[in-house]
């Protein structure tokens, strides 16, 4: 280092000797004294540069540089802080957007499954070819016929989601579960982080009574008890060893089960093929591809259709990667592609912005970099200061995004709700390392779009040209004038996008709220009972009256209007079942609803003709029913359903006699029209689930307690799910998840036509003190001031009118997108009409301010500055 | 001097200022413009070097070792720095004519197919 330094020292010295010589020898030559000098300097080269090289023989120069670099953009921007905070936090905007939504990427569609090995492990699963359903579940036959014939496999295990009761510890709880094969933990390599994992033999009956249980519930149910294993709880009313507790996040994929019990097919079970309700793994051999595999499988359930034509003709098979399965029943790649491409777009329109600040600054540096270029900077080290600078305003701007980015995702975290599946991948959602390091590139990126483009443009400028215009204070030259319009033309173009699709996501997300879904929402509470213990197993009348007497409790707490209960809630996605209609042929497909007596006047639900089911219509009475309004118009005459006999095709189908004719309900949000409904009263059907519903001015928090202890002073044991408001209801079925798409698409595109007002205003600002010189003139010579200002509104106009225009036109497509998330759609003129008029309102705005600003030049002062 | 002159000029290879420094100081030490004008008047002037290169160079080969750098006084007594070959510099001349000679005649074997050869 020493050395390097004394070098140093010496070396100018010696080229100032060594030019000395040369002049000398020039003269000796017969030059004048300043010709040999002029000849000397030329034949040495550029002096600067020759000690930069030799400085870089003993330095790793670059780094020196930088340093330089750095200390000197630090100074820039110092010297011009709102110019650094303008783009530093237009910078973090974008990047804070590009981060909340890319750790919901990551966890959806990039996160491998916790299980050992991820990319070997399948989902087997069949597709109904008729009906166009694909993914679905296997029956336990299918299950055993894929695992006896295929050679692709390592091994098969299945999984049955159950809702399991847990008792014994506390308040009963429905929670849930999965039974499994006893090989499961083993083919997924999953080990327990307490106890032991199913032994093959309790996968047999009467072995069976054994349990493990996920991380959350242990901490959750048992305190984090660590002397848990061997102890006793109730599973669904029979004991059970608890004999395992899983590491944290190991929950079942796709099933987010919280509790395992061996799963033991019965010979019934075995025999059932209309029973499709296994999810089924398997472990790839080694070598062996997906597409083997899928060609494997298909080939074996090819062979069931042709062995069981009755159960299996409409019946194909394949195969997923877990992966691909766990995306897809997520179910939200076109939500979250439309998210990242909003994001893109704000940070392209932030990148615009800082690009067009850069331009302007950079227009007033001209001078000095060409001093700097005339002074012997290479071409390739003024660019490089100049992304030292955009380097600078990338670490503060990528930095506070990544911070405001953490706060995005802790609101993400809450509010992640497309479907309760993404709901329950949501409680994962952090800022992950791929998160991180996605935002660091993205950062690096956008610094070389809004770094390169400026700093090029502006070390390519004319050097003599420059330097020649003495004191005028650049006019900017008419090609990055050109540029910087073209920038701001471009970011209104991508915000009147951004807009329009947020438009017409709000139009779908109105109108799918504005539909009256034929019940009212407010003010009912429910709740779902399943009798999962053995004390109702198979006997109807028990659970018949179990639930009876729950309503009747229900309906006498305090502040309860009405109570009833019913087998299926309202947009819950009811898909109907074939219905005999006495004296037509066909058998139409109509919602089914088992509910009981005052269920249309808990619900809202208004009764049309006829009576509302009774107390009396129960096991042993005249078998009734009573139909929707849609029913009754399409299937009789003068829509006078009263009196007419249908049965609902169930394993023993019985007649019924229409008794009513009710109001239609939706039965998922956004239904277009109404699908036929058909009511039964549940005492003559009864079921082990039920919801229990309650007209009452609670909310669902304060009407729980009140609830749980009416359902326990029936029994005690017996747990209570999903207690919530028919308005929770409606978000958990996809309203909540369009609300949430709304929501942030609306707030993505009000922070792009904010970026882009900023846009506008800093290129009409600019031009106008660039013009303040020909303003002066223009109104020395007479023009009047509303002349000025109109010349600097058109140009503003100008730019919105071309930017709208493109903008506006890339927007046609965007109702089809829309389309693909909620059913048909068409998008409303309306919405682009009014982003058309958004964008319009901010450029008259954002150009407003700068043209009084010109329109109060002063031709006194503004030509005296000259 | 005329663009003519100029154009029969040969812009030096990259790597071989290094080899024509450690053959000039092989006749002794000296300094760098002396060096400089070495080079120029041994090539008959068609070698042109822009001077200034020659320090980059030169330091290069210090910080390699090759040649070492001294005060001294030089023929019209003004103090200068005189540069030296070390015995490595030495050593390594020898290894660069070595590699100079064979690139040298690989090339005139490529321009001048041994048919062609119109010299021996």
């Amino acid at each position: 280092m020493r050395r390097r330094k004394r070098m140093m020292a010496e070396l100018g010295r010696d080229i100032r000797d060594h030019i000395e010589r040369e002049t000398q020898d020039n003269i000796e030559r017969g030059m004048s004294p300043e010709e040999a000098r002029r000849a000397a300097l030329l034949k040495f080269g550029n002096v600067a540069l020759v000690k930069e090289d030799t400085r870089a023989v003993w330095t790793t120069l670059w780094l020196e540089q930088l340093w330089q670099d750095v200390r000197y953009g630090l100074r820039q921007l110092l010297r011009n802080p709102s110019f650094a905070a303008l783009a530093i936090i237009t910078l973090a905007l974008g990047i804070a957007a590009n981060t909340t939504i890319f750790s919901a990427v990551s966890l959806v569609l990039l996160k491998k499954p916790a299980v050992r090995n991820p990319d070997g492990v399948m989902v087997v699963f069949s597709n109904n070819t008729k009906k166009g359903y694909d993914g679905l579940l296997l029956s336990a036959p299918d299950f055993e016929a894929f695992k006896r014939e295929n050679n692709v496999f390592e091994g098969m295990a299945a999984a049955d989601g159950a809702n399991l009761t847990l008792t014994g510890h506390g308040a009963p709880e429905e929670l849930n579960g999965a039974r499994v094969t006893t090989n499961y933990f083993q083919l997924l390599g999953l080990s327990p982080a307490m106890g032991r994992s199913f032994s093959a033999d309790e996968g047999e009956a009467g072995r069976n009574h054994v349990v493990i249980l996920s991380h959350g519930l242990w901490e959750q149910h048992f305190a984090g008890n660590p002397n848990v294993i061997a102890s006793h709880v109730g599973i669904n009313g029979e004991p059970c060893t608890v004999i395992g507790v899983m590491p944290p996040g190991t929950d079942s994929p796709v099933m987010q089960a919280r509790l395992w019990t061996p799963l033991v097919f019965s010979a019934r079970d075995l025999a059932n093929r209309g029973n499709r309700s296994l999810l089924a793994f398997a472990r790839l051999k080694p070598h062996m591809t997906t597409g083997q595999a899928n060609a494997e499988i298909g080939a074996i359930a090819s062979r069931m259709a042709q062995r069981h034509p009755k159960t299996e003709r409409d019946y194909s098979a394949g195969v997923l990667a877990l992966q691909e399965y766990m995306i897809k029943a997520a179910s939200v790649e076109t939500s979250l592609a439309m998210l990242m491409g909003a994001v893109a777009f704000v940070l392209l329109i932030a990148c615009a912005n800082i690009a067009g600040l850069l331009l302007a600054r950079a227009a007033w540096r001209r001078k000095e970099i060409a001093l700097r270029a005339a002074l012997g900077a290479g071409r390739l080290r003024v660019v490089r200061q100049l992304l030292t600078e955009s380097l600078l305003v990338a670490v503060g701007g990528g930095g506070l995004g990544v911070l405001l980015g953490f706060w995005g995702i802790a609101y993400l975290h809450t509010t992640l709700n497309w479907n309760s599946y993404v709901a329950y991948l949501g409680r994962n959602l952090h800022m992950d390392g791929r998160t991180l390091f996605f935002s660091v590139g993205l950062t690096l990126g956008a610094t070389l779009l809004f770094g390169l483009v400026p700093a090029l443009q502006v070390s390519k400028s004319d050097l003599v040209g420059t330097l020649k215009e003495g004191g005028r204070a650049g006019t900017e030259g008419s090609k990055q004038g050109r540029l910087r319009s073209f920038l701001v033309a471009g970011e209104i173009a991508l915000s009147v996008v951004l807009l329009a699709g947020a438009g017409f996501l709000i139009q779908g997300f109105v109108q799918m709220i504005m539909q009256n879904p034929g019940f009212h929402s407010t003010h009912v509470v429910t709740a779902r009972i399943v009798l999962s213990s053995k004390r109702y197993r198979g006997d109807p009348a028990r659970q018949a009256e179990f639930f009876e007497s729950v309503v009747r409790r229900v309906r006498d707490l305090p502040g309860v209007e009405s109570a009833s209960a019913t087998q299926e809630k309202p947009l819950e996605g009811n898909w109907g079942r074939p219905v005999k209609i006495e004296g037509r042929h066909e058998a139409p497909m109509a919602g089914i609803y088992y509910v009981g007596a005052d269920y249309f006047r808990t619900m809202g639900i208004p009764l049309i003709r006829g009576r509302g089911f009774s107390r009396m219509d129960k096991a042993g009475t005249a078998s009734v029913a009573i139909v929707s309004r849609a029913f009754a118009r399409r299937y009789f005459s003068s829509g006078n359903a009263i009196g007419g006999r249908i049965a609902v095709k169930t394993r023993h189908p019985s007649w019924a006699e229409i008794v009513g004719v009710v109001g239609n309900v939706k039965e998922w949000p956004g239904e277009r029209g109404y699908l036929p409904q058909v009511y039964e009263p549940f005492l003559q059907q009864p079921m082990a689930s039920m919801a229990v519903v309650a007209r009452t001015h609670y909310d669902a928090s304060a009407f729980a307690p009140l609830l749980r202890r009416a359902v326990w002073s029936v029994d005690k044991d017996q747990p209570i799910k999903s207690i919530m408001t028919m308005g929770q209801v409606a978000d958990q079925a996809g309203v909540g998840g369009i609300y949430f798409m709304a929501g942030l698409m609306g707030a993505f595109a009000a922070l792009a036509l904010v970026l882009a007002g900023v846009g506008i205003y800093g290129v009409i600002a600019y031009s106008v003190a660039q013009r303040r010189h020909e303003i002066g003139i223009r109104i020395a010579v007479g023009a009047q001031r509303s002349d000025v200002l109109g010349l600097v509104l058109k140009q503003g106009a100008l730019l919105a009118i071309i930017g709208c225009g493109i903008g506006l036109a890339l927007a046609v497509p965007l109702p089809r997108l829309v389309a693909t998330m909620f059913g048909p759609f068409s998008g409303s003129p309306l919405v682009l009409t009014g982003v058309g008029l958004a964008v319009a309102i901010v450029s008259l705005l954002a150009t407003y301010i700068p043209a009084r600003r010109a329109m109060r030049v002063d031709p006194a002062v503004a030509l005296r500055n000259e | 001097m005329s663009t003519q002159e100029r154009k029969q000029r040969l812009e030096l290879l990259q790597g071989t200022l290094d080899l024509l420094i450690l053959r000039t100081l092989l006749l002794g030490p000296a300094h760098g413009h002396a060096i400089a004008r070495a080079i120029e008047i041994n090539s008959d002037d068609l070698l042109q070097i822009e001077q200034g290169s020659l320090y980059p160079a030169l330091h290069r080969l210090i910080k390699r070792g090759w040649i070492s750098a001294e005060e001294g006084v030089s023929e019209n007594n003004r103090r200068a720095k005189f540069y030296r070959l070390t015995a490595k510099g030495r050593r390594q001349l020898t290894v660069e004519t070595g590699k100079w000679d064979k690139f040298a005649r690989a090339i005139a074997r490529i321009l001048r197919p041994a048919g062609q050869e119109s010299e021996p």
